[in-house]
């Protein structure tokens, strides 16, 4: 005795494509074709309800004019930003925010300030060295490893100033001020050419 | 923030027969015997009327699909404008493997299947359920066939969500079971199981 028609066989049934092995089991078997009988009589039974009452005809000009309004409601609305990229976008902050923390743990570690570029002039007092207020190698190495977790163009990205704050710097100068720049510049290109 | 690029949509089209609609442009005039994959490339390419033809085309279908999920008018209508609207920003992803209108209907069962799930359960609608037109020929069977009706309403509406979005599609806009599960997902082998399924309970919930 073969077995009874599974759920998807029944289905095949209903729509007539099953398998003559299959379709030879539903002949011989009752309890199969009364289930079966039973889901036509269910389909039948349910297509019977089909009744989408039709709206009135000035409704389908109506809802063209409401999904035109939503259309052009939904393109002036700014588009969604998905978390990520909030994030993404905050990098600059954030790498921003590092190099502060690591400037104030640098300060912290060593009160007495960086040490000047300027020599000191000879009428100053000379600098007294002060073991205590140097940086350990320990200390350094904290801080270097800091900084070495920043990405280079992160923290490009909040040091050098976009193209549209230097244009708008750039165009608040005077004729004056604007001659001299380009001196300046013109000189400074001339020495790394060099 | 930069607003999303989208597509302009301009006025004027065919309508379908028996609807309203003012006066189509030449242009449009070319795209409304066009096909559906013709239409979505014109839209893509910025064509302002081409949007306009798939709405006119489709509405009356995904209103039917969204009105047979929340047996209301207003629902259905909002649910209808939504599909089009989600379609308008969406049709850049549509990749042409099935029909337009089952990518259509795709977003309207989604539409569909989120709105059942945040509300609370189906109700016939007294007023619908009871209309009986009076000057038929035999008032006492219309009023039968309209409470059976109802109740038949009812218990699909008691169905899983997937159960009932595999018997509307299947039985009213009679879709083949590999459309239905390229809708919902899915294997065409489990498509078919839920409609089995789907049919049992309803057998079950009527007998109650």
């Amino acid at each position: 005795m073969t077995t009874h028609l599974s759920p998807q066989e029944s289905v095949n049934a209903l729509d007539g494509v099953l398998p003559q092995s299959r379709q030879s089991h539903l002949d011989s078997c009752a309890s199969c074709r009364t289930h079966v009988e039973d889901l036509r009589a269910m389909m039948t039974t349910v297509g019977d309800v089909e009744d989408v009452p039709e709206p009135s005809p000035l409704f389908w000009d109506h809802f063209q004019s409401r999904v035109r309004a939503a259309v052009q409601a939904e393109m002036v609305q700014p588009a969604r930003v998905s978390w990520w990229s909030r994030v993404t976008s905050m990098r600059g902050a954030l790498a921003a925010g590092a190099t502060v923390v690591v400037a104030a743990i640098a300060v912290a570690l060593y009160p007495g300030g960086p040490v000047s570029p300027i020599a000191p002039s000879e009428d100053a007092p000379a600098a007294v060295a002060d073991e205590s207020m140097a940086l350990d190698t320990a200390e350094w190495a904290f801080v270097s490893g800091m900084m070495d977790a920043f990405a280079q163009d992160d923290v490009r990205e909040v040091l050098v100033p976009s193209t549209r704050a230097v244009d708008a710097a750039f165009a608040v100068l005077t004729s004056d001020e604007r001659d001299a720049f380009v001196k300046l510049l013109t000189a400074e290109m001339a020495e790394g050419m060099e | 923030m930069a607003a999303e690029r989208m597509p302009v949509w301009g006025s004027g089209v065919e309508a379908e027969p028996g609807t309203q609609s003012v006066t189509p442009p030449a242009a449009a005039l070319d795209l409304a015997a066009a096909e559906d994959r013709v239409l979505v490339a014109a839209f893509l390419a910025g064509s302002q009327d081409a949007f306009q033809i798939i709405v006119t085309r489709h509405q009356r279908a995904v209103y039917q699909v969204c009105y047979r999920f929340v047996r209301n008018h207003e629902d259905a209508s909002d649910l209808a404008q939504d599909v089009f609207v989600r379609a308008f920003k969406g049709l850049k992803n549509f990749k042409g493997d099935s029909a337009l209108s089952t990518w259509l209907y795709r977003v309207g069962v989604n539409c569909c299947l989120n709105k059942i799930a945040a509300r609370r359960p189906d109700t016939e609608p007294l007023l619908e359920a009871r209309h009986v037109d009076p000057h038929s020929d035999d008032p006492f069977r219309a009023v039968a066939r309209s409470e059976k009706a109802a109740e038949v309403r009812r218990a699909i509406a008691q169905l899983p969500p997937r159960q009932r979005a595999t018997l509307l599609l299947r039985v009213y806009q009679e879709l083949s079971h590999e459309e239905i599960a390229g809708i919902l997902g899915g294997s065409v082998g489990a498509t078919k199981a839920n409609f089995f399924h789907a049919l049992s309970n309803l057998k079950r919930l009527l007998q109650s």
